[in-house]
């Protein structure tokens, strides 16, 4: 178009003459689609704007005089419409969702509200602070860290913290756990804070001499630098905003609106300003208030480069009641939520829309961060009568005032509605106001409106109620089965074809001609179905009926056929079947009564259960938003599921703004518009499932808090390294609480999780947002926590906490196992140890049992018949010498002598007892090696003296030997030492005690010595040879492996002879 | 002095006769016999001062004879020689010790025979003969270890007195005497060495030798250090032990069969059960 002209030209002249603010922009082309009928100028402005397009455009050119004239013709044929218009008031409305402190809220006035990055909404109260999860509400207070209880919210740093303003007190910053103080250095009234886009706070508070300013940055308070601001003027400022530009700030001061600006002060407007928002950022725009000398106010924007005037407003009394005017001037590019004389309006986004949301409430503030998440989540507004959240997502819903409790909506062909009341009239609603339908005639006038209606092919409603089925050619309501006895429809489905609509009843269904005169018959036969009641009815495109009640009957009315679906035939595994429909590819979904969702198959000719359990309840009707989606109903959401994916799920609920709770069993109604009436227990609402996102928003989950057995509960921060969660020693109990937050949310969420070597398998999912653990075993664990929306969508993220448990091993529950560990490895070393011992033992064993195989051995070397023989032969000596009693004695020491022998080899060979108690008495070894020497010497006599010297100190009485150790030796000595000899033999056996238990036995002889006997038994044919002194050195050895200490030593005596020493002792 | 003589072996049957003409001419032998079974009706007859009868008699044992006169209503207030060719050290002649009666091993040494009879002459004591016969008796029919021991107490006449062997704390040499000290602090002084209960006694698994002059009864050690080789009493004596008890009397007290109960049911099963395993 090529021409430009200053927007200057559109504001009112009162505005324009008091400001020199506005800058110029080129929007020509824009001012073309403004919708005209929203941008209420009055006349004389019009046609000063008119006229100043020719004044005011300097490179004006007849070539562009058309287009110019198409402008004027344009503005004049607007001109009647182009009114001052009130604030859109009708009784369609976006959904509020409204809590309060019933709803757990901690105080009715909120001052603040403000959603973080998480979805988690916080909202400061004149009574504490509230964090609300989109479903309850937790509240902090002073015993909780905050400084008072007067609380605004600050903002979220880039670090997650999230900060708080006690307007008197100072500053807080939550992480989740703990807050954070920054005590104000002067408690002075009214503490104003804002966050830069670094997380850098802003904080101002106003003394007699104007506002201060401080930076908080880093945990350091500084003050503002006030570098190129004249001291006069830094006293004049009243409050201090921030802009979308780093370093750009506004000042309201008493003459004006200030902006510093790289350290230069530029004055932008006189005049009484005032920040809306409290100065906060409104998608980057800064909003202020102009109060006008007339009253009103006109609210401006600052966008960081220009000045704006957003509307005028003016609220004042005419004729007793007060007039709320807004003109409004400039679109915004986003929805914007404002309060005006008490009650909160929305200006729709890109449109000069503008209505109440809520009346009689003043707003505070509004949550305005376009936080994670979709666009049409819930607007919070923290009002003086509780939080507000504002659903703009496709969603309206009439007040219960204005639609008291709607069964059934129906369209007329003017494309008005009809509300169909339970105990009370019908409505019709004409697209803004709603009027009360009186004129129906006596008999068919009711208040028990509550059956489908429907509109016939020709236009004509026909609205069911209590006397039957009343139609409405748009002049008579004519009662078509007026004749009947039962006549309630409680469905009706129109058959186009055949000119029919069936009305189903409580016992059959009756078959009306949509033409005069309405012949009707009835529909009946045996089968369960129609003998109760027929809830729903739909005509398949075919031109079949279909019916849902006691389970499914399809009725061909040309062939009359019916085909019956129920559990009775297995074909429909449900009891109660409440809605049918058709969707837009022919396949038909049944919703039942108790048991979900049915799909029919008709290959199989069955109907299928379709999406689990997870339905709750009743589904009441299915309809279709657009080819790929469907949106199926529950008693407690609405679900808009695509055909393609069913994991591809949005979920409408109280959470998230569809407010109809127990939804209708009438189920729905499509409008010629495509938009879905939805009757509920509540309200009726209406959705445009053009404006329907229908991306789905994943749940995120989040661990919330710790609560453990002797021990505080514990909040688990948001921000920064996740620690250990420490449980009380002996403590094995833990419960956690878990949340969900999403635009998704479902009224319930289900929740899993798993701790890692403990639980590895996902848990079942619970809806119960409490997760307790209990008996765990003592160690490190991490908790991992999902959610999902319910069979029908996709899980969420993982979120995971880490916690330790210590505690006595044996209450681990592992114990027993350790337990029985440890136990099987003692069992084994005790096995291992008594196998050694038995091992030993039997070594003992076995060296005892050759000490005794060798002790008999020396016993019977030592009675060997030469010896006794001789010792016979001595005796005989003495009797043939008649020497009676010498023969007596030597046959006494004989028998001693044999005896003793006997004695010891008899001990010797009793194994019952150690080899220690096989020993004898010294005094019988002492005794045994006397008569030994004696008989010897009765054998060669005079050839060798013999002398036995014993110590004193011993009592041979008490010294206990191992037998015959001493007497081979003497043998020895004897035989192989002093017999050789001719004469002069000598033999010394001495005993002495070298101490307790060593006993030192010297057997000395004067005898040939060891070097000859050698010789001589070298040279001897057959000479006897002494095993005794042999056998006496093998068991040395044995009995020194088990325990005696036995040394024998021989030696060449100086004299001639040999010197054998025996040491016997123990070690 | 009235005295049968129970032998069955002619000879030594002669030979004892010999001696009693020869030596001991105010000894009357009124009776002899061959057999148990004819003695019995003979002692109850001639009720005699003394008897001298081999222990080994072809139709039984002078246990059995003893027995059966008791059975009989016979009160033994007369003086028994009793004459063996067994060693000492077979079981039942090991009665012999426990109750302090002698007696005489074959071939018969004139000398001991003489010191006998002599005694049986100059002591007469029925009562005490009675109750060292009866404790020889009940030694030799119970199966057990003996409950009591009688004891030859010093000071010339050879007073015997009875002991119960489980309060017999310890023994002590001193000298060729012995000292027994038992429970409740009462000691008595014996007669005959240490050696001569050891003999004996060191069958009884209670008992273990700690030193050449110190014989223990096991039960009745308190405490045992095995490194500092010290028992202690039950009555708080101190006993310093020899090298040896180091393999002697720990043995002896693992041995010992009150310690094996001691280890229980299941250890001994699972002890028997597992060396049986391994052997």
């Amino acid at each position: 178009m090529g021409f430009s002209f200053r927007v200057l030209c559109f504001v009112p002249e009162t505005v324009r003459r008091q400001n020199q603010y506005l800058e110029t922009t080129r929007c020509a082309r824009r001012l073309f689609t403004l919708k005209i009928d929203h941008f209420q100028l009055p006349k004389g402005e019009v046609l000063f704007f008119v006229l100043s397009l020719f004044c005011m455009e300097k490179k004006t050119t007849w070539s562009k005089l058309p287009a110019l004239l198409t402008a004027l013709v344009w503005t004049t044929t607007t001109f009647a419409v182009a009114q001052t218009q009130q604030p859109n008031d009708s009784q369609l409305q976006w959904p509020v969702v409204r809590h309060t402190i019933k709803n757990g809220l901690p105080g009715m006035q909120c001052m603040s509200v403000f959603k973080d990055n998480r979805g988690v909404v916080w909202i400061g109260t004149k009574a504490g602070l509230s964090r609300f999860n989109g479903e309850k509400f937790e509240n902090f207070g002073i015993k909780d860290g905050l400084l008072g209880e007067y609380i605004t919210v600050v903002g979220q740093d880039p670090q997650g913290y999230v900060w708080f303003n006690c307007a008197v007190r100072g500053l807080m910053r939550f992480d989740g756990q703990h807050f954070k103080q920054y005590l104000n250095p002067s408690p002075d009234l009214d503490t104003q804070a804002h966050m830069e886009q670094d997380g850098t706070i802003n904080v101002s508070w106003a003394t007699p001499n104007g506002r201060k300013v401080h930076k908080l940055k880093n945990n350091v308070l500084r003050p503002f630098d006030w570098t190129g601001v004249p001291a006069d003027i830094q006293r004049k400022i009243r409050d201090i905003s921030l802009t979308k530009n780093k370093g750009q700030y506004l000042f309201t001061a008493d003459d004006g609106l200030w902006l510093y600006k790289n350290k230069q002060l530029r004055a932008l407007a006189k005049g009484t300003f005032g920040f809306c928002e409290a100065g906060k950022l409104v998608y980057g725009d800064v909003f202020v208030e102009l109060r006008r000398a007339d009253g009103g106010k006109d609210i401006l924007v600052w966008d960081g480069q220009s000045l704006r005037l957003v509307m005028t407003t003016r609220a004042q009394a005419v004729d007793g009641k007060m007039a709320r005017t807004i003109k409004v001037v400039r679109q915004l590019p986003y929805d914007y939520v404002f309060d005006f004389a008490g009650s909160i309006y929305l200006l729709e986004k890109n449109s000069y829309n503008c209505s109440v949301i809520y009346a009689d409430n003043p707003a505070n503030e509004v949550a305005y961060q376009d936080t994670p998440g979709k666009p049409d989540a819930i607007r919070y507004i923290a009002t003086e009568k509780g939080l507000l959240g504002l659903v703009k997502n496709g969603f309206k819903s009439f007040t219960e005032q204005a639609v008291p409790y709607t069964w059934s909506v129906v369209e007329d062909k003017v494309g008005h509605y009809w509300f169909l009341n339970y105990e009370k009239s019908l409505q019709k609603y004409d697209g803004r106001t709603i009027t009360e339908v009186t004129d129906h005639p006596k008999e068919v006038q009711s208040n028990e409106w509550y059956y489908h209606a429907l509109k016939d092919k020709f236009g004509h409603l026909w609205l069911p109620n209590v006397h039957g089925v009343v139609r409405y050619d748009g002049q008579r309501y004519t009662n078509l089965l007026k004749a009947e006895k039962v006549r309630l429809a409680f469905a009706l489905a129109e058959n186009k074809a055949q000119n029919t609509v069936a009305a189903c009843t409580f016992n059959g269904v009756f078959m009306i001609d949509t033409r005069p005169p309405h012949s009707y018959r009835k529909q009946r036969d045996t089968t369960t179905i129609f003998k109760n009641l027929v809830g729903c009815a739909v005509v398949s495109p075919g031109g079949a009926y279909w019916f849902g009640g006691y389970g499914v009957a399809r009725y061909d009315s040309l062939k009359h056929q019916t085909v019956y679906y129920n559990r009775d035939n297995k074909k429909l595994n449900a009891g109660g079947i409440m809605s049918l429909f058709f969707d837009s590819s022919g396949t038909l979904w049944a919703g039942s009564s108790r048991k979900g969702l049915f799909r029919f198959n008709a290959k199989k000719d069955v109907f299928e259960q379709v999406f689990g359990r997870w339905l709750n309840g009743m589904v009441p009707f299915v309809e279709q938003l657009d080819p790929d989606h469907l949106l199926i109903a529950d008693q407690t959401n609405l679900y808009a599921v695509s055909l393609k994916d069913t994991n591809q799920v949005r979920c409408f609920n109280q959470n998230n703004g569809f407010v109809g709770i127990e939804l209708g069993q009438l189920g729905s109604f499509k409008d010629s518009k495509g938009q879905i009436w939805i009757t509920s227990g509540s309200v009726l609402s209406v959705l445009d499932p053009a404006q329907l996102d229908l991306t789905p928003a994943s749940l995120r989950v989040s661990i919330v808090q710790v609560s453990r057995t002797d021990a505080p509960p514990l909040r688990l921060p948001f921000v920064g390294k996740a620690t250990v969660v420490q449980l009380p020693f002996g403590q094995n109990n833990v419960s956690f609480t878990v949340e969900a937050l999403g635009e998704d949310k479902p009224f319930r969420t289900q929740y899993s999780y798993r701790i890692r070597e403990v639980l590895d398998k996902w848990s079942e999912w619970q809806t119960q947002d409490l997760i307790s653990l209990t008996n765990l075993p003592a160690g490190t664990f991490t908790l991992e926590v999902k959610a999902r929306r319910g069979v029908l969508a996709d899980e969420s993220a993982v979120a995971k906490v880490d916690f330790e448990v210590s505690m006595y091993f044996w209450r681990s529950p592992f114990f027993y196992v350790y337990a029985a560990l440890a136990g099987l490895f003692l069992l084994g070393c005790m096995v291992f140890l008594w196998r050694r011992q038995d091992r030993q033992a039997r070594k003992i064993e076995e060296r005892e049992r050759q000490v005794r195989f060798l002790q008999v051995q020396t016993i019977q070397a030592q009675m060997n018949p030469h010896f006794i023989f001789n010792a016979l032969a001595t005796v005989q000596n003495s009797i043939v010498n008649n020497q009676q009693q010498k023969a007596v004695e030597n046959l006494m020491n004989l028998s001693i002598l044999i005896r003793n022998f006997l004695e010891a080899s008899i001990i010797t060979d009793n194994n019952e007892s150690s080899i220690f108690k096989s020993e004898i008495l010294l005094s019988t070894e002492i005794e045994l090696i006397k008569l030994y020497v004696e008989f010897e010497q009765l054998q060669y006599e005079d050839r060798f003296e013999f002398s036995f010297l014993i110590d004193p100190k011993l009592n041979p009485d008490n010294n206990r030997i191992p037998p015959l150790l001493i007497q081979p030796f003497v043998e020895n000595a004897i035989k192989h030492g002093l017999l050789p000899k001719v004469s002069g033999g000598k033999l010394w056996i001495e005993l002495r005690a070298l101490d307790e238990d060593t006993l030192l036995c010297t057997v000395e002889d004067n005898g040939v010595g060891r070097e000859q006997a050698r010789l001589r038994r070298q040279n001897s044919l057959a000479s006897y040879k002494s095993r005794g002194t042999e056998l006496v050195e093998n068991r040395k050895k044995i009995l020194n492996e088990i325990g005696y200490d036995i040394r024998i030593n021989t030696s060449d005596r100086p004299d001639g002879g040999t010197v054998v020493t025996i040491e016997i002792g123990f070690k | 002095m009235k005295t049968i003589i129970i032998e069955d072996v002619p000879s030594d049957l002669l030979i004892t006769k010999h001696y009693l003409a020869e030596y001991f001419p105010q000894v009357k032998v009124v009776a002899e016999a061959g057999l148990i079974s004819e003695a019995i009706p003979i002692i109850i007859r001639e009720k005699p001062q003394l008897l001298i009868m081999d222990i080994e008699i072809i139709d039984g044992t002078s246990y059995d004879l003893l027995d059966q006169l008791q059975k009989a209503g016979v009160v033994i207030d007369f003086e028994v020689i009793f004459m063996t060719g067994h060693h000492k050290f077979e079981y039942a002649t090991r009665g012999f010790s426990y109750s302090a009666i002698d007696f005489l091993a074959k071939p018969i040494d004139l000398k001991l025979f003489i010191k006998a009879v002599q005694k049986a002459i100059d002591h007469h004591r029925p009562l005490e003969n009675a109750k060292q016969i009866q404790l020889l008796l009940n030694i030799l029919r119970s199966e057990g270890p003996a409950t009591q021991l009688a004891v030859s107490l010093i000071g010339g006449s050879g007073t015997i007195q009875f002991v119960n062997i489980n309060e017999i704390l310890y023994l002590k040499a001193d000298d060729t005497m012995t000292i027994f000290h038992l429970e409740n602090k009462v000691t008595l002084r014996s007669n005959k060495p240490l050696g001569h209960f050891v003999q004996f006694l060191q069958n009884d698994p209670r008992f273990s030798s700690v030193s050449n002059s110190l014989f223990v009864n096991a039960e009745q050690v308190l405490r045992f250090s095995s490194q500092e080789q010290v028992l202690t009493m039950r009555n708080g004596d101190l006993l310093k032990m020899s090298r040896r008890v180091g393999q002697d009397f720990k043995k002896n007290i693992i041995q010992s069969p009150k310690n094996a109960e001691k280890e229980g049911t299941l250890l001994r099963f699972l002890k028997n059960f597992f060396t049986k395993g391994s052997a």
